[in-house]
Order: structure tokens, then C-alpha cells, then sequence
């Protein structure tokens, strides 16, 4: 007996060496069956009306209870009988001290050799929120936050089927967060399973905060400015992604989650589409096409044509363009790069500053951009369009990576377009567009089903068709299971 | 290797998509003057060409606010120049400017009566030549000196030159462009161009004082970039309908002394055919057309279906008449203005070829050409009877 109580007081310490400058840990003495016992945990992180109603009010009846006898009591206690709540047992100081900073509660009784670990976590989190950054008018409205089992919850709601896995990592050697891997068996393809499983094992880091971070270790060689993930907040756009047959990731404290393979033409879609009739989809999809390529090639355009081929242009396009023209100091190219830049900047500074000085990031925006700019004669009206235009039409893309990947390459093009003209512009989209023909996402090719053509996925490309039309999964994503409807 | 290989058949098609050569220059567009409409005369001195420019003030053009100020003063500038070859008095007219000429957007090149009469071989050699032009430029012919029709006084439009582009784009007499003159000119046919009329007008529109003006007067007929001679509009018209080209005409027929109407067509299209007999082109034109009438006074008939086919009769013999008399004259001038020869080339190929080089004599002597006109009245309007009689 005596021994034992040596080895407790001696694993006690251990612990509370382990835990010493935590000022957030508290130990709290009990005495059961004549006893001493201590219960440790860091009151923050814990849940105390589990603490205090499922482990300690318990324990203390029990203990008041004299018929028992303390070994008995152990025993019970071992075999569940005692406390309804699971736990497990520990004599590792280790392990106890990191169950401890997890949000595991501790008992340590002093007669016996392993500590009772109750994990009783809960973490301070907000409540599920509308998305704010994917907005949709129909459709679920919900978002992830930062707390993976309410965004497990949120996706298990959404899709209630065994064949849902949700494989679970630990990643950052100080962070430990929990990473899931979701896909459902048997749509998903198992060679990105596999390959996804792999990233995710092979990756050691301090921690994680966002996602990217994830993203950016998974990356094959950072070589393209295109995102060859998929960021989302929202729980039905993963559902929806999973039921194609793609895998999701999801990490505990970001309310993000990636999904995997991506293609071109999914970062072009956005969860609306299927929430409006075919029709209006299609016609919005037909929309943010043209407004992405314009988004690119727009202002390099404009440049390209005014200064190397006005022949082109319709003469009295051409009289008011070169009417507005008149009296500006700068060349075209210069003045597209002002006005591009100075539309980046605001943009940042839109996004970075405080909500209460937020107006005046407009005012001066509207003002300087759109009136004392043409009044003063430094840049002219149509120029001022044309960068107006692109900065709405790269807004229009849904998905906010490709957007930053666009507007990162419409400078080079730009100046392409602006020193070589037309042919500037078209060797740049020949480039632009060969790299997107050979850039892989998790062995999918980026173009899909585009190049390479899969004719039956293009019934959700370009157009949505209806959904009864809709009979197969797309192949893009494929696994062996490809109907989604046995009925007619 | 391979790669350079793959870059190089990458890079080739761009250069068709985007244009190459001197395209690849580049000129801000505020560093160019853009000539809207070309005026060519005979110089003062023998042998000489007179060369002026039309283009448009762009700090005049009112466009907003930009650019400051109200626009004072015509929107356009003009300058003349006078060498032996076009492209002397135009390279001389570069020097006094401050910027750099761009024809890409000429829309309307006039040329004097004189000029036309020696020939236009010159002009169209530096058109041929020059880069920037385009193809569908119109062209015209002055009364007298073009620069008199480059005064003109644009009243509906900004510019002369939009005046002369849309007198071309409506086709209201014949919409012929330096590449209609080309094609002809190169298989030995003639061409019609439209003939301008000038002269003083009092505006309304500037309190009524007398304003240069300038309309259509007919067409001038060419035969290997010589002028020839011009018809009036009635042929003319019927010049522009057999090339497809006349749009909304009016003709007023008279029949049994009183009746009388007029016949808008809405409608009307042109077929030419030809075939070989006894060795000898017979071209046939047919004009079909659908009209309504817009004015009728009754005449001895009151049946109004009798009344219809009177104008129907009266019609077609008037429209048969006028190119009839254009066909003529155009035989007469040895100028194939409809370039009959292109279908004879098209259907009898061989014939062509003995014929081709000196198609103009074949074309007055040889070609039979025969008129059939089919002009339907298809609206009759109704007219209440305000005496029943």
C-alpha cells in the first residue's frame, strides 16, 4: 500500500513538473474512502457542469456511502459501474499532462498506480453563423466555425450514411490539431484517398492556423498561381463535393475546409447555381464565364488595341475614345498601371481596415479613382470603365483564390499587352492557358472536362442542365460508382 | 530542340490571330490623326495631284466633360497639299503635321471630276499600297473640284466625312468601295461610282444663310479608272437595284391620262444570268420587286384590280426604261458597270478567256443584254369613297 501511494505522489509530481508555469491548471483535493485524491484540469477548457455533475457529485455520494469499502469502491470505479462518463486510465506523466492541456480531466487517487483521464473538453467557441464570404440567396445559409465537431455535426447532418468516413490526424507538433479527412466510400476515388492520406501523415510542422497552411504543405512543388485547392465555408458545398466523389479536408480552429481535386470549372460554380432554376443558372454561369475572361484580359486588351490597332475599333468608339484621350500626360500602358494599381490598394486597404473607418476607404475610392483622376486629365473616362469593369467582373468569380490568381496575372499581361500588343496579349493567354492545360490537382486534370473532353460532364461545365438530367456523377471525379439514379 | 520546336508552332498562329508587321508598331492613340475622308484633284500644275485631308479634331468633339472647355470652332481639320503622286503630297502634308497619319478609319475618298476623267491609276496604286487602309472605303466623284464637296456643311452629322461615310452606308444611290473598283478593274469591267452634286443651299438650321451643300446627282461610270461619263439618278437607281444594292425607292407612274401613283418598293432583288447564242453573251436582268402604293389618284378606271395591273404595266415599263438607258450608255461607253463579265466568267470560262482582254469592246459589241423587270404590288391600301359613284 504503501508503495503504491509512493508511485501516486511520485506520478503527482511528475505531473505538476510537467505543469509547472501553467497558471490556468487547477488541482482540487478530494477525499474518497478515507482517500486523498486530486483532481486536476485547466477550468477554461473543460466543461464544469460535466465535471461537477457526472465525475465529482458522483463520487462524492458514493464515497458517502459507508457500506462500501475503498477497494470495492476502486473496482467499481474500473469497471464503469461508478461514473456514467467515459474515460480512460493512464501512468504515463506524459501522456497525463497532455490529456491534461487537450481538456482532459484528471483524477489521481492515491492508493492506485494509473490516473483516471475524463475528457470533458469544450472550448469557447461562437455559434453557427450565416457565410459570409460564399453568400447565396436560396439555399442552407449555415457556415463552418472554428470548432470541428460542430462542423462535423453540421456535415453529418447533411449527409447521414455509414459510408461518410471521417479519418482523423493530428498535425503541428505544438498546435495538435485535429485534422479530418472526409469522403464517402466507394464514390470517392481511392487513389486520392490514398494519395490525400499520405500528405496529411507526411506533414510535420509546429502547427496550423489556417487551412492554406495545410494546402501549401500538400502542394506538389508550389508552381502555379492557380489554387489546386478548393476553399470553402460552407457544409452543403462539401456535401455536395463529397457526393461528386471528392475528398474533403477539415481541420479543427479554422472554418474552412478544403476539397480535393479541383477543377477549372468547379471553382467557376458556386452553390447557388444549384439552388436557382436551370435556366437562370446556366445564364449566370454563361455570365461569370465571360466576366472571368474579361477580368483577365481586359485592361491588357484595351491597351493592346488602343495603342497598336485602333483599326479595329469602331470609328465612333474610336472619335470618343481619342476625344477622352486628348491632353492625358501618360501613355496607355501607364495609365492602365495606375489606375490597376491604385485599384489593388484600395481594394487591400477595403478589406484590412476597421468597420468604422470603413466609409472612408470608399469615399476617397469613389472620389479619387472616379472624379479627380479624369477631372485633373490624368487618366481618361474610358480607361476608368474599363478598370471598373475588371475590378467587378474579378468579383464576380466565386471562388475568391482563382480571382486573386486572376488579378495577379492580368499585370504581366498587361504589360505584355502593352509593349507587344495583340500579340502580346494572345502569347500571354496561350501561356495562361497551356499551364492550365497541364496543371494537375490530385491526378485530375485542370481542365477537365473541357481538355481533357469528357462530353457527359458538361451538363454541370458551362451550363447546369436540370437535375433529373443529371443522371450520372461526373466522370472528372471518378470512382467506380457513377449513377446517381437507377430510375429513369 | 523539341520544346523550340513546340514554342514555335505555338507562336506561328498568333501571329495571324493578332496581326504582325506593322502592326507591331506601337502609337499611343492620342499621337495619331486619324483621316476620316481623302479629297484628290488635279493639281494647279501640270502632271500634279492635290491632296487634301479630312480629320476629326478630337479636343473639339465634344465628348462629356473631358478634355475641358466647349468646343469652339469645326471639330475637323483640312489640309491640302499638291505633288505629282499622292503619296508625295501625302508624305508632304506628314511634315506640316504634328501627328502621325492613320487611314484605318477613312471612310470616304472623293475624287474631282478632272481627276476622275484622267484616271484614278494612281490613287489606286498608293491605296494598294498603303497598310492601314481599308478595303470598304467609299468612293465618289465630284462635280467639280472635290474640295468644293470637302466644304460641304454637315448638317445632320459632326463631320463632311460622316456625311459622305453614310451617303455610302444607306446606299442611297451606290455604296461602291475601293474593293468593288479593284475586283472590276482587274477582269477588264467597269465600275459605277456615285456622283455627287454641290452647290449653295439656304440652311435653316444657320439662320438661313447659304451653306455649301452636297447631295447625289447620279452615278459616274469608270472604265479602267477612267471616268466615262455619268448618268442621272432615275438610271442610276436602277444600277444600284440590278448590284442589289437600292434600297426604299418611289416611283410615280401615271396611266390613262389622270390616274396616277406611287409606288414605294419595299422589297427588291435582282437576278443576272447569261447564256451563250450563236456564239454570242446574252445577259439577262431581272429586277423583281414588291411595292405597296402610297398615292393614288383614280384615273378613268375605278376597278381597283384593273387599276393595280395599269400600275404594275406602267411600272415595270418605267423601271425596264431606266436601265435600259443605263445599259446603253454603259455599252456605249464600253464600261461594264454591272460586271456582267464576272458571270460570264463564272459560267462560261472558256468564252472568258478569248474574250477577257479586251472585254470592254466584247461588252459594247458582242453582249446582248435583255431587261425584265417584275415589280408586284402587293399592299393596294384602302380609300373610303367620300362620293359613291
Amino acid at each position: 500500500m504503501r508503495s503504491s501511494a509512493n508511485v501516486k505522489s511520485e506520478l503527482l509530481e511528475n505531473v505538476k513538473s510537467r505543469l509547472s508555469g501553467c497558471g490556468d491548471v487547477s488541482y482540487q483535493s478530494l477525499r474518497l474512502h478515507g482517500s486523498d485524491c486530486t483532481l486536476i484540469f485547466i477550468g477554461p477548457i473543460i466543461d464544469f457542469s460535466s465535471l461537477h455533475g457526472h465525475i465529482v457529485t458522483p463520487l462524492l455520494k458514493e464515497s458517502a456511502k459507508v457500506e462500501h469499502h475503498f477497494d470495492d469502491f476502486i473496482d467499481r470505479l474500473d469497471r464503469g459501474d461508478l461514473l456514467s462518463i467515459p474515460f480512460e486510465r493512464s501512468d504515463s506523466a506524459e501522456h497525463i499532462a497532455n490529456a491534461i492541456v487537450e481538456g482532459s480531466a484528471v483524477l489521481l487517487i492515491e492508493e492506485t498506480a494509473e490516473a483516471y483521464l475524463f475528457d470533458i473538453v469544450l472550448y469557447q467557441k461562437r455559434a453557427v453563423s450565416e457565410s459570409q464570404n460564399e453568400l447565396v440567396v436560396n439555399g442552407p445559409q449555415e457556415a463552418f466555425i472554428e470548432d470541428i465537431s460542430t462542423n462535423l455535426s453540421l456535415l453529418r447532418h447533411k449527409i447521414r450514411h455509414p459510408d461518410l468516413k471521417t479519418i482523423r490526424f493530428q498535425i503541428g507538433r505544438y498546435t495538435k490539431k485535429a485534422v479530418y479527412m472526409v469522403y464517402i466510400e466507394g464514390l470517392a476515388k481511392p487513389e486520392v484517398v490514398q494519395e490525400v492520406n499520405q500528405h496529411l501523415a507526411a506533414i510535420d510542422i509546429d502547427g496550423t492556423f489556417g487551412i492554406s497552411t495545410l494546402s501549401e504543405q500538400m502542394k506538389e512543388g508550389v508552381r502555379s498561381p492557380f489554387p489546386q485547392f478548393q476553399y470553402t465555408e460552407r457544409p452543403d458545398s462539401v456535401a455536395a463535393s463529397l457526393l461528386e466523389g471528392r475528398v474533403g479536408i477539415m481541420q479543427d480552429g479554422t472554418p474552412s475546409a478544403l476539397i480535393v481535386p479541383v477543377t477549372l470549372m468547379s471553382l467557376l460554380q458556386s452553390s447557388e447555381d444549384y439552388y436557382h432554376s436551370f435556366y437562370s443558372s446556366s445564364w449566370i454561369r454563361l455570365v461569370r464565364f465571360a466576366f472571368g475572361l474579361m477580368s483577365l484580359l481586359m485592361p491588357s486588351l484595351y491597351v493592346a488595341i488602343t495603342t497598336f490597332q485602333p483599326s479595329i475599333i469602331p470609328t465612333d468608339l474610336l472619335i470618343t475614345i481619342s476625344a477622352s484621350r486628348e491632353n492625358i500626360p501618360f501613355t496607355a500602358l501607364a495609365e492602365a498601371l495606375i489606375m490597376e494599381l491604385t485599384f489593388e490598394a484600395l481594394r487591400e486597404a477595403g478589406t484590412r481596415i476597421p468597420k468604422p473607418v470603413g466609409q472612408t476607404i470608399s469615399i476617397i475610392g469613389a472620389i479619387v479613382i472616379g472624379q479627380a483622376a479624369v477631372e485633373a486629365g490624368i487618366v481618361s473616362n474610358p480607361m476608368v470603365i474599363v478598370v471598373s469593369i475588371t475590378g467587378i467582373a474579378s468579383y464576380i468569380i466565386p471562388n475568391f483564390e482563382l480571382g486573386l490568381a486572376f488579378r495577379l496575372l492580368r499585370f504581366p499581361i498587361l504589360i505584355l499587352g502593352g509593349t507587344l500588343g495583340l500579340i502580346g496579349v494572345f502569347a500571354a493567354a496561350f501561356l495562361v492557358y497551356g499551364h492550365l492545360a497541364s496543371l494537375k490537382s490530385f491526378g485530375t486534370p485542370y481542365l477537365q472536362p473541357i481538355a481533357p473532353l469528357i462530353r457527359s460532364d458538361w451538363k454541370d461545365a458551362f451550363f447546369r442542365a436540370p437535375s433529373k438530367m443529371m443522371k450520372k456523377r461526373p466522370k472528372t471525379y471518378a470512382s467506380g460508382n457513377n449513377t446517381r439514379r437507377q430510375k429513369p | 530542340m523539341r520544346a523550340l520546336v513546340l514554342l514555335l508552332l505555338v507562336i506561328t498562329p498568333l501571329f495571324t490571330l493578332a496581326g504582325c508587321g506593322f502592326m507591331m508598331t506601337k502609337v499611343e492613340i492620342n499621337e495619331q490623326t486619324f483621316v476620316f475622308a481623302m479629297y484628290i484633284d488635279k493639281g494647279k500644275q501640270p502632271n500634279t495631284v492635290e491632296v487634301t485631308i479630312s480629320a476629326p479634331l478630337p479636343n473639339r468633339l465634344t465628348s462629356g466633360s473631358q478634355a475641358g472647355g466647349q468646343a469652339s470652332g469645326d471639330p475637323y481639320a483640312m489640309v491640302t497639299k499638291s505633288s505629282v503622286t499622292v503619296q508625295d503630297a501625302l508624305s508632304l502634308i506628314q511634315r506640316d503635321l504634328t501627328r502621325r497619319f492613320d487611314f484605318s478609319h477613312t471612310r470616304a475618298v472623293v475624287v474631282g471630276h478632272r481627276y476622275a476623267e484622267d484616271g484614278l491609276h494612281d490613287l489606286m496604286d498608293w491605296f494598294q499600297r498603303e497598310p492601314t487602309t481599308d478595303l470598304d472605303t467609299y468612293l465618289f466623284v465630284a462635280p467639280g473640284k472635290a474640295t468644293q464637296v470637302a466644304s460641304l456643311t454637315p448638317v445632320f452629322e459632326q463631320m463632311p466625312s460622316e456625311v459622305l461615310a453614310r451617303i455610302g452606308d444607306q446606299h442611297n444611290v451606290i455604296g461602291t468601295t475601293f474593293l468593288d473598283c479593284l475586283v472590276a478593274a482587274s477582269a477588264n469591267q467597269g465600275y459605277a461610282l456615285t456622283y455627287l452634286s454641290a452647290g449653295m443651299k439656304p440652311m435653316i438650321a444657320d439662320q438661313g444663310k447659304p451653306e455649301p451643300w452636297v447631295g447625289v446627282h447620279g452615278t459616274a461610270l469608270f472604265q479602267d479608272h477612267r471616268l466615262r461619263t455619268t448618268l442621272p439618278l432615275e438610271p442610276s437607281l436602277t444600277i444600284s437595284w440590278a448590284e442589289n444594292q437600292l434600297r426604299g425607292s418611289l416611283y410615280t407612274v401615271s396611266w390613262d391620262k389622270s390616274g396616277k401613283a406611287s409606288v414605294y418598293l419595299i422589297q427588291n432583288r435582282a437576278k443576272k444570268s447569261v447564256r451563250l447564242v450563236d456564239g454570242r453573251p446574252v445577259f439577262t436582268i431581272k429586277l423583281k420587286g414588291i411595292g405597296d402604293v402610297i398615292f393614288k389618284r383614280n384615273g378613268i378606271q375605278t376597278d381597283s384590280l384593273s387599276a393595280k395591273y395599269a400600275i404594275e404595266r406602267e411600272l415595270n415599263e418605267v423601271i425596264k426604261e431606266h436601265l435600259a438607258t443605263a445599259i446603253r450608255t454603259s455599252q456605249r461607253e464600253r464600261a461594264d458597270i454591272l460586271q456582267l463579265g464576272m458571270l460570264l466568267d463564272w459560267n462560261y470560262p472558256d468564252y472568258w478567256e478569248k474574250v477577257r482582254s479586251n472585254w470592254s469592246q466584247a461588252y459594247a459589241n458582242e453582249a446582248v443584254i435583255e431587261i425584265v423587270a417584275d415589280v408586284k404590288v402587293r399592299n393596294f391600301g384602302s380609300v373610303l369613297k367620300s362620293k359613291p359613284e
